[in-house]
């Protein structure tokens, strides 16, 4: 620690965006007083190349060995500046980064305390840095394979994508057969596709592809490992155990339908002919709709948003339930063309390409729409009277009249909302994703990075992420694919290197570590008797080390000491610059 | 919905309910909301509300909803054939419902009329002036028959659906107002103004109104043909000029379609346009052949315009499209009617 | 025996499929018995339908058409009283290979040929493998192209990325929050510019555009124009000290309007390239042939040239990326709207440029008003309204513009009103709405929240916007409590939707891949190939494919890069569906249909 410390500070003005908030000259001045700091510069964009030659250029001259920059937020900038310093010779993990814009110009509108507190923050930085170690990047290999779980439309269509080019894939599938529920489809919308021909040809190139070996009536109990080199044991439907090792997971395991027999308005499981969506489904595909007694229904009422878009059941909407029971209607026409429909909706949700042309073609079909209160109002069915001359009717304030009506029914679809598996708990648990509070899972970032998630190699996509339908399932699992096909390509993947580290002479082997680390980086050597860090599992998050009672456990790059003088440095430098 | 469409075309069932036409009227006021919710009474079959509803008649046809419908629902035509459904409704001998939907019965009614004013014409041995007498006093009758027997029965009954099937508690002092601007709107339809780029066709409609008054006023109440009063004679024909102007310019704008409104002509609407402009077409030139002395040698031409004139009175009049001057007028009084109605239960509200 | 029943639209489009000559070729297809039309057959009596089946002794019926899936209910309910099997009712969809006018005839015999055997027309007319260039062109700088360009370079593949304007980042960088998370758009996207820009793999083209494609799939060569900057990428430094000195001003692009900017520029302050650009069509010098100044002030000799000339270049890739976005509805179309002659109407993308702290006022919403040489801007000296109306679907859902929804405005709508509150705590906001899309992740949630926020969002779309009493009256009516309403405001928010580019039509010939009707370029199966075209080698992502919003934009740009990653990794790829030849899927699907009658 005796050695001398060579610090470069470099102050950006962002154009105007902080150079009108802060005194950036000013503040470069004043840092440039402070111990260790050799030399101290304003620049209009640091960020620029020119702005980046001029911290080589200083760094060779000067012989540097730390720099910081105060400029904007270090998500933006922290990687530009690390490859600068690499590119000049220097660790890139000798840098510090002080967010004078987000932080300082953007929210302030006094110009000397901003200037103040630019100078505080930049001092902090300083005093930081000179504790900072050099941290070497680490790489591992990529297992070529790839584990998908759910041999839906978004599974098969993963596992095409990366089979195709030639890569090992394990499909594993919890039911006896593929094609998830899209089986179980008639047509798909707006374009009234047979789903049959659409999923057959797709199956059988799955199980035609040498590279993909599907696995069915199986289930994953837990995933050891990491990004890279995977593993685990299986244990298919035949009884024998498998253990399968691979560098990646993508989990497609989909949705299940909402029971709709929780809703006490709709009756469904007491009056007969209140049908679920998909059992509908199974009526057009069979090609005989006809309700419990055997009859054509004269009057089909179809109900909208059951269990979603609703406080009481599910607050979110189910995506795709709109144009589903618009295709209903369309084929009820085709089906059974003198037949009154009644659909109840709350809004009509016909997003997709060709969607919307699809709602105004249906509404030209006689189709009778009718709007209820989703939130607050919901419909209710009774059973008719024999003078109603029909089985059922449905009660409710139609909002687009005004008017209380009763809807005759002799058959009633409810579209039933999607919501998360039940086993969704134990994969996320089994492959350690996070779940939101809908148990959908979470993506790294919900809009720049929708199929990755936050344990590096494990991905999620389609309807298990929230419900989807074909085609954004489908562009999601080549998302997925495209990103494995990337590492495979490189057959490296790089890993952090801002770990956790156990000094073991003072680890008391409490465990405490063990419990409370979220990427279950952390084990227990029973023989030494103290804790062991993975280091490619761990992600730096420094739980382990907040919590360990010794502080035997250190973060690279978060060590006590940095995190301590940088607060030292906050508060002398303010406190100093005030009395000034 | 089935039955609507034998009065007039549109997809109506295409509409989704945005509201658009409604605010897009100039017409529409707080309390007054139209056509929206003639659609929905309409798609869910609630013949009780279109029945017992006076918007219908507030509408003038500018065309603006049709133009700027999202769905191309056609909100414009459907005011149009809820109109039509309306005449017939109002009307007790239900010939008007009949003619509207079956162009065949309207025109063998047509047919019997002109037989029965020829084999007149026979019985009378077609001596001019016998049948030109016969000619006065019918027209004088079936002025007055038509108005007692069918039209206000009918105004009655549009106010029996309008005003207390409807439930409309107004007080008494607004019945008195009411009157007042019935007497204005049944002559000038000043409404019509208050539409967007509508001054044109008001001025046309307007002199169209008075020629067609005046020229009723002339030749019935005084005697044109007969007249030697050279006054009567010249209003006569600036007024019958009036009427077979304009009709024409109608038919040709019918013709081209150019405007919105006339994209969906009913063959009612044809055939009250082409009667008007005969009618003024006819009587002007009996009048012309009168002055020229030539009636006597051309007396079939009378013998038309009586046809044309009787057809009018005993079919046009009563069942057509001519009733609209009268409904329309009625209406905005009922209209101010349910206004008043409206702010009294505001104010017991409050 | 098969049956075949062809349901025809006649849409009136001279360019229609000849159904005639589809009909006398599917009379030809060995197996195949009676053959329909649509109009020859009981459609509404199934009964009789039955019976017809029966009596022709028919086990399988095809449906063909453009989308013949909508009589398809009818014919299995037939097949069933006839004693089939339901599953035996079988669909040749035109459109589904996008057999879609009369040019691709050949494509629609295929598709009913390979049917009408029981083979799927995709594994059939499953094109040649051929050899693959390494690197990969994608067009379009913004959100879709760049994370189609990451993923493919981070697989270490050399990507050309092609941009027309002066810097990446496209409509997202506009941007002020994105919904529902409502983070600051710049935060999240300016990293990923920055990664693009630095990455070795990726070679930038801004202010360039795509000329020409020749070749075929795995190697095509591509004809690039790079527009002349006038200012040297190499040698800029980035001062700025040329833009301050500049006498020339024009409507800032990146602004939406709401501000000026000079005429040599950088788009916005994150732009990458962080370098400056000339604009040819305000630079006085390029006008009038003197001025100069910028030259004269720049501190680095010949980083400037105001006599640059716009040069060509040519690249040789394997695969194409298509990304290439939208642009926003011309609100100045609905006169009803008086966008262009109120200035207080404004665009929801102009509102996203006051909103956000480096847009022309900080951050502040003012009113619009105009500078002293009469030009029309936002500035910080005018005043701030108190009142606005957001109304939805401008130029969307409606038969007088754009058919379709656009998907994003709904959203956007909703977080606009959001922000409008938090910068004005007391404004009154007003909706107006058709039907609320709220549909995906947290979505539906956010909507209850903004409702909770004081918002009033009202159903009915409004119908005309008048000036009245100096303020601005917007006419609508409110469906949900039958009212009609003349709500005054001083500010009108209009949630443009989106439209295809204009220059799309020509890229889509250029390319050889199809379009929409309305102009969005065709994927090559709604269901199963959001990303690929008929085209081999040339994929599609994000908007320009059909209106997306930021995540499904993302997920299209990874997924076209899958396929390109998946030859490059190969070493091959598959030539294109729309050049084999009707003998050959023939041939195939013969092949195909011996070998399954074989098995069973």
């Amino acid at each position: 620690m005796e050695e001398e410390k060579r610090i470069g500070v470099y102050v950006c003005w962002c154009g105007t965006n902080i150079a009108k908030m802060v005194d950036v000259v000013d503040v470069a001045k004043e840092i440039g007083k402070l111990p260790n700091v050799v030399i101290a510069k304003d620049y209009k964009y640091m960020c620029s190349d020119p702005g980046q030659e001029l911290i080589i250029k200083d760094i060779k001259e000067h012989n540097l060995d730390r720099v910081v920059v105060s400029a904007c937020s270090p998500r933006i900038h922290e990687l530009t500046f690390r490859k600068a310093l690499q590119n000049a010779g220097l660790n890139p993990y000798m840098f510090e980064m002080a967010n004078i814009r987000e932080q300082v110009s953007w929210v302030h509108t006094d110009r000397g305390e901003a200037t103040r507190k630019a100078k505080s923050l930049v001092a902090a930085a300083v005093n930081r840095i000179t504790w900072h170690e050099s941290l070497d990047k680490r790489t591992v290999d990529i297992n070529p394979a790839t584990m998908i779980i759910g041999g839906g439309i978004a599974g098969i269509s993963a596992a095409l994508e990366i089979g195709n080019s030639g890569r090992k894939i394990f499909l594993i599938e919890k039911e006896n057969k593929l094609g998830g529920h899209l089986a179980g489809v008639d047509l798909t919308f707006p374009y009234m596709y047979s789903a049959d021909q659409i999923l057959k040809p797709l199956i059988k190139q799955v199980t035609n592809n040498p590279n993909i070996e599907v696995f069915l009536n199986t289930q994953i109990d837990e995933v050891f490992g990491y990004v890279g080199n995977f593993e685990t044991k299986i244990t298919p439907g035949d009884g024998k155990e498998v253990e399968l090792k691979f560098g990646n997971v993508i989990v497609a395991s989909g949705l299940k339908p909402y029971d709709p027999g929780g809703i006490e308005n709709y009756g469904y499981g007491k009056l007969p002919n209140v049908i679920t969506s998909l059992e509908f489904e199974q009526m057009l595909k069979k090609g005989k709709i006809v309700t419990k007694e055997g009859a054509e229904p004269k009057n089909v009422a179809i109900i909208h948003c059951v269990g979603s878009r609703n406080k009481d059941y599910h607050e979110y909407c189910s995506r795709i339930c709109c144009m589903t029971a618009l295709k209903f209607s369309n084929q009820l026409r085709s089906a059974l063309p003198d037949t009154n429909i009644f659909e109840c909706y709350a809004d009509i949700r016909s997003f997709g390409k060709g969607c919307e042309e699809f709602y105004a073609q249906t509404s030209r079909k006689d189709i009778m729409f009718l709007m209820f209160d989703q939130k607050n109002d919901l419909p209710r069915i009774r059973k008719a009277e024999t003078m109603d001359e029909c089985d059922m009717l449905i009660e409710f304030n139609e909002l687009l009249s005004g008017e209380d009506i009763e809807v005759p029914a002799d058959m009633v679809v409810l579209m039933v909302a999607l919501e998360a598996q039940e086993n969704a708990r134990d994969i996320a648990h089994a492959v350690g994703v996070s779940m939101c509070g809908n148990e959908f899972y979470i993506e790294r970032h919900p809009k720049l990075d929708p199929v990755a998630t936050t344990t590096d190699g494990v991905y999620v996509v389609g309807g298990c992420q929230s419900p989807k339908d074909i085609p954004d399932s489908i562009s999601q699992a080549r998302a997925a694919a495209a990103r494995i096909l990337a590492t495979i390509n490189i057959g490296q993947v790089e890993v952090e290197v801002t770990t956790a580290v156990v000094n073991e002479d003072i680890c008391c082997g409490c465990q405490t570590c063990v419990n409370v680390c979220p990427y279950t980086a952390i084990s227990f050597d029973e023989e030494k008797g103290v804790s062991v860090v993975n280091e490619v599992l761990c992600k730096g998050c420094g739980t382990c080390g907040s919590t360990c009672p010794t502080g035997a456990i250190r973060s690279r790059h978060f060590t006590d000491k940095q995190i301590l003088s940088q607060i030292e440095g906050l508060m002398s430098t303010s406190i100093e610059l005030q009395e000034v | 919905m089935k039955e609507m469409s034998q009065y007039g075309m549109g997809t109506w069932n295409a509409c989704f309910h945005c509201g658009n036409c409604t605010a897009v009227c100039s017409l529409t006021e707080e309390g007054i909301l139209f056509p929206r919710k003639e659609i929905r009474a309409l798609q869910m079959g609630l013949e009780d509300k279109l029945a017992t509803s006076v918007e219908p008649w507030l509408c003038y046809y500018c065309g603006d909803c049709t133009e700027t419908c999202p769905r191309d629902a056609n909100p414009g035509e459907l005011m149009m054939s809820v109109r039509r459904w309306l005449t017939a409704k109002y009307d007790w001998t239900g010939l008007a419902g009949l003619f509207y939907k079956s162009l065949s019965a309207l025109i063998i009614a047509f047919v019997l009329v002109a037989i029965g004013i020829v084999a007149m014409g026979f019985v009378k041995d077609f001596n001019s002036e016998a049948v030109m007498y016969f000619g006065h006093i019918l027209e004088f009758y079936l002025i007055l028959t038509v108005f007692t027997i069918i039209l206000i029965p009918n105004i009655l009954r549009m106010f029996y659906f309008t005003v207390i099937k409807a439930k409309v508690n107004a007080p008494f002092g607004s019945y008195i107002a009411a009157i007042g601007n019935l007497i204005t709107h049944m002559f000038t339809q000043v409404k019509t103004l208050k539409c967007d780029k509508q001054t044109v066709r008001w001025l046309e409609h307007f002199l169209l109104v008075m020629g067609y008054l005046g020229l009723l006023v002339i030749t019935v109440f005084l005697d044109w043909f007969g007249t030697e009063n050279q006054i009567i004679i010249y209003m006569g024909y600036i007024t019958g000029g009036l009427v077979f102007v304009f009709t024409f310019l109608l038919m040709i704008s019918r013709l081209s379609k150019a405007r919105e409104l006339n994209k969906y002509s009913q063959p009612t609407d044809w055939f009250f346009i082409i009667w008007l402009f005969l009618m003024g077409f006819t009587a002007f030139l009996v009048r012309l052949f009168i002055d020229i002395d030539l009636l006597n040698d051309h007396f079939w031409i009378y013998m038309v315009h009586l046809i044309v004139v009787s057809q009018w009175g005993m079919l046009l009049v009563p069942f057509g499209k001519w009733t609209h001057f009268l409904y329309r007028s009625f209406a905005v009084s009922f209209a101010n009617l349910k206004k008043a109605a409206l702010i009294k239960k505001l104010a017991t509200a409050a | 025996m098969t049956g075949i029943i062809f349901t025809k639209v006649d849409n009136g489009y001279s360019g229609a499929l000849d159904y005639n000559e589809l009909f006398f070729y599917a009379k030809g297809i060995p197996g195949v018995g009676p053959v329909w039309y649509s109009t020859d057959v009981p459609l509404y009596d199934k009964q009789a339908m039955a019976d017809l089946i029966k009596e022709q002794q028919l086990k399988r019926i095809v449906v063909a058409g453009d989308t013949p899936g909508m009589v398809k209910p009818f014919l299995t309910g037939a097949m069933v009283i006839a004693g089939n099997n339901p599953e035996d009712v079988v669909l040749a969809s035109f459109r589904e290979y996008g057999a879609t006018d009369n040019t691709k005839i050949d494509r629609a015999k295929g598709i009913l040929f390979c049917i009408a055997l029981g083979v799927t027309f995709a594994e059939a007319a499953l094109p040649e493998e051929t050899d693959v260039q390494p690197d990969t062109l994608v067009i379009g700088g913004g959100i879709a192209g760049i994370q189609a360009s990451l993923e493919i370079a981070n697989g270490n593949q050399k990507v050309y990325l092609v941009e027309r304007t002066g810097t990446l980042g496209g409509h997202m960088a506009m941007f002020d929050k994105t919904f529902p998370t409502l983070d600051c758009a710049a935060c999240i996207l300016t990293p990923k510019m920055v990664e693009v820009g630095q990455h070795p793999n990726i070679e930038i083209l801004t202010y360039s555009e795509v000329k020409g494609v020749t070749g075929e799939p795995g190697n095509y060569k591509v004809k690039i124009l790079n527009k002349a900057r006038r200012v040297d990428l190499a040698t800029c430094i980035g001062c700025g000290i040329c833009t301050e000195k500049c006498p020339a001003k024009a409507p800032s692009e990146f602004d939406n309007g709401t501000t000026l900017r000079k005429a040599i520029y950088i788009p916005f302050p994150q732009a990458v390239p962080n370098k400056y650009l000339i604009d040819a069509d305000s630079c006085t010098y390029v006008l009038k042939g003197k001025c100069g100044v910028c030259v004269k002030v720049c501190p680095v000799e010949g980083c400037i040239d105001l006599d640059a000339k716009d040069q060509e270049m040519e690249i040789t890739v394997g695969n194409i990326i298509v990304a290439t976005g939208f642009k926003p509805f011309d609100a100045g179309k609905i006169e009803r709207f008086g966008y262009g002659k109120y200035p207080q109407v404004i665009t929801s993308l102009e509102l996203e440029r006051l909103i956000n702290a480096a847009g022309p006022t900080e951050g502040n919403i003012h009113f619009r008003s105009q500078d002293k040489k009469g030009n029309w801007i936002f500035s910080v000296e005018s005043g701030m309204p108190k009142s606005f109306a957001i109304i939805h679907c401008v130029g969307s859902r409606d038969e007088n513009y754009n058919k379709y929804c656009s998907r994003v405005c709904c959203m956007y709508s909703l977080k606009l009103a959001h922000l409008i509150k938090e910068k004005l705590e007391d404004a009154d906001v007003f909706e107006y709405y058709i039907d609320m899309r709220a549909f995906g992740k947290g979505y539906e949630e956010f909507y209850e929240r903004i409702e909770n926020e004081g918002i009033h969002i009202v159903r009915g779309r409004t119908a005309k916007i008048e000036e009245r009493n100096g303020r601005l009256m917007v006419r609508s009516e409110d469906i949900l409590n039958d009212q009609l309403i003349e709500q005054e405001v001083d500010m009108v928010v209009l949630s443009i939707g989106l439209e295809p580019r204009e220059d799309a039509a020509e890229l889509a010939e250029m390319l050889g891949i199809s379009t929409e009707e309305e102009g969005w370029f065709t994927e090559a199966n709604y269901n199963t190939d959001p990303v690929n075209t008929f085209v081999g080698g040339i994929t599609i992502a994000g908007v320009c494919q059909g209106p997306k919003d930021i995540p499904d934009a993302v997920a299209q740009g990874s997924a076209a890069a899958a396929r390109v990653l998946q030859s490059i990794v190969k070493g091959k790829i598959k030539k294109s569906i729309k050049d084999m030849p009707l003998e050959k899927i023939e041939e195939k699907a013969k092949q195909f249909s011996n070998s399954m009658e074989g098995k069973s």
